[in-house]
């Protein structure tokens, strides 16, 4: 049963949603979706906060993320080729599907102070937030087919591209048109497949050595999942 | 705008921000625009000030060329593209989100200019610490990753390992290096984690290392930006904004919104206008 304030809080959200849809006219799409993707980082950030997490979570959840930003730090030269993606799916796999959220959210959210923060900033960490969320409900499955796990790496990665994309179409205003997503599409496919083959690519070299870190650290100290 | 708190510094920016992403205004984006190049300008000085302007320039310019060709609405067409009708009203459109765009990404720039790691930390740790103390191992991670990684590497070349400069064996050597640095971050996490525990974590409630309060001033400061933003919220929902199609239209109270997006800016400008007054008057004439 769902507290008081809970309830108030989520009628207090959606009254500001609908006030704003109201209010911003032709820009209430990039309201309502600005809205929905701080909403979602909110709700899982809440619940990252008031969980006990033991400092051996806090202390994974944070070494995943930086090893995530560094990933696309290093990688920056080759531009779209980053194993970030990978690494928050395999931390989705292995420390559960909460903890592959907020890896997911926190590495946008803390490589765009690196690279530049800007409207797209919530929807990246939405985005990978959920891919991090998706690998950690589906983790068993995943574990046990490369294929599988090639496959989800790929579709993480044509989702986060078009997401972006849909989301720079709205940002354009007008509403949703077919041609001007297209023209989207379009001009950034070359990212959508380096997206797509980097995720693929970085996922098979690394879930055998990942499988056997996140052994080793569970058997040894009991972390993770 | 260093006197003040970070909570305001952060504030001046959010709601020029929410002014710029959400009104469909040429002038009052434009004048969002102008004051953050100002404020760039009294920030890091004429050189970023005219990187800056340039670089919105060019893109505005970009986005208002590329724009006519998905949009064919208005009844201005200057020229025909495949058949299709290319208008004014869809370039002046696109210059206004190209407008939009630029100021956002200047905004956040400032942003980052005006409040340092550590205090916008400080802000989200009162309102959520287990995260703020999350990111702020993290950025301390980050570096040590890097370092670690570089030394790797090196050691690897050294041992004559993944000597090859194919793609392939340069990926191979990339992965073998990245996964080096996974097994000691996982190490690293469990080391932290142990460190954690003997300072006693979970065991009391959390403390705060900034112990800044918010004096008069900032209160001052914060109701001024809330009805500064409230105000062009007001304005735009009673028609604010520009109309682009089929022809220009500008909106009734649009005047009034740019005031209301300059008057947001102008804080801003004045503390770092006086900053920058004090430090050139208090240098050393020697």
């Amino acid at each position: 049963m769902p507290s008081r304030r809970a309830v108030l809080a989520l009628v207090v959200c959606l009254g500001g949603i609908c006030a704003g849809c109201a209010i911003f006219g032709e820009t209430a799409a990039v309201w309502g979706i600005c809205s929905a993707a701080v909403l979602i980082c909110g709700y899982f950030f809440d619940r990252f906060e008031k969980r006990d997490t033991p400092s051996g979570d806090i202390a994974l959840t944070a070494v995943m993320t930086a090893l995530a930003v560094a990933g696309r730090l290093i990688f920056a030269p080759v531009p779209a080729f980053k194993p970030c993606a990978a690494v928050i799916i395999l931390a989705g796999i292995y420390l559960g599907a909460e903890k592959g959220f907020a890896i997911g959210a926190l590495t946008a959210l803390i490589s765009n102070f690196y690279f530049s923060q800007g409207i797209w900033t919530p929807f990246q960490m939405t985005v990978w937030g959920l891919t991090g969320l998706a690998a950690g409900l589906l983790g068993d499955k995943l574990k046990k087919s490369p294929a599988a796990l090639a496959f989800f790496g790929g579709a993480a990665g044509l989702v986060y591209s078009v997401s972006l994309d849909v989301c720079s179409m709205l940002w354009l205003g007008g509403g949703f048109s077919a041609e001007r997503f297209l023209g989207l599409t379009a001009a950034s496919l070359w990212f959508t497949v380096s997206y797509m083959v980097s995720n693929v690519i970085f996922l098979l070299l690394f879930v055998r050595p990942s499988a056997r870190v996140f052994g080793r650290l569970r058997d040894k100290y009991g972390p993770g999942r | 705008m260093k006197p003040l708190h970070p909570v305001c510094r952060l504030t001046a920016v959010m709601t020029v921000l929410i002014c710029l992403m959400f009104s469909r205004s040429i002038t009052a984006v434009g004048a969002g625009l102008l004051g953050g190049l100002v404020c760039l300008g009294l920030l890091c000085g004429a050189k970023s000030l005219f990187k800056a302007l340039f670089g919105s320039l060019a893109f505005s310019a970009a986005v208002s060329v590329i724009d006519p060709l998905f949009s064919h609405r208005g009844m201005t067409v200057l020229l025909f593209v495949n058949d299709r009708p290319y208008t004014a009203e869809s370039m002046l459109y696109g210059l206004m989100l190209g407008l939009s765009l630029s100021g956002a990404t200047l905004w956040l720039t400032l942003c980052r200019r005006l409040l340092t790691d550590r205090e916008i930390l400080c802000i989200f740790g009162r309102i959520s610490p287990k995260l703020a103390m999350t990111v702020s191992m993290t950025l301390g991670f980050i570096p040590r990753l890097i370092e670690k990684q570089k030394r790797i590497r090196s050691a690897q070349q050294w041992a004559g390992l993944f000597a090859g400069s194919s793609p392939t064996d340069r990926l191979q050597s990339s992965a073998a290096v990245f996964m080096a640095c996974v097994a000691w971050s996982a190490e690293a996490a469990a080391g932290a984690a142990r460190s954690m525990d003997s300072r006693g974590y979970g065991t009391h409630s959390v403390t705060y290392s900034d112990s800044r309060r918010l004096r008069r001033a900032d209160l001052v400061f914060l109701t001024v930006q809330t009805g500064f933003t409230a105000a062009a919220v007001i304005f735009m929902a009673l028609g604010g904004n520009t109309d682009f199609y089929p022809t220009i239209v500008f909106g009734r109270y649009e005047p009034l919104l740019t005031a209301a997006v300059t008057a947001l800016c102008l804080p801003a400008i004045i503390f770092l206008a006086k900053e920058d007054i004090q430090w050139k008057l208090y240098t050393s004439k020697r």
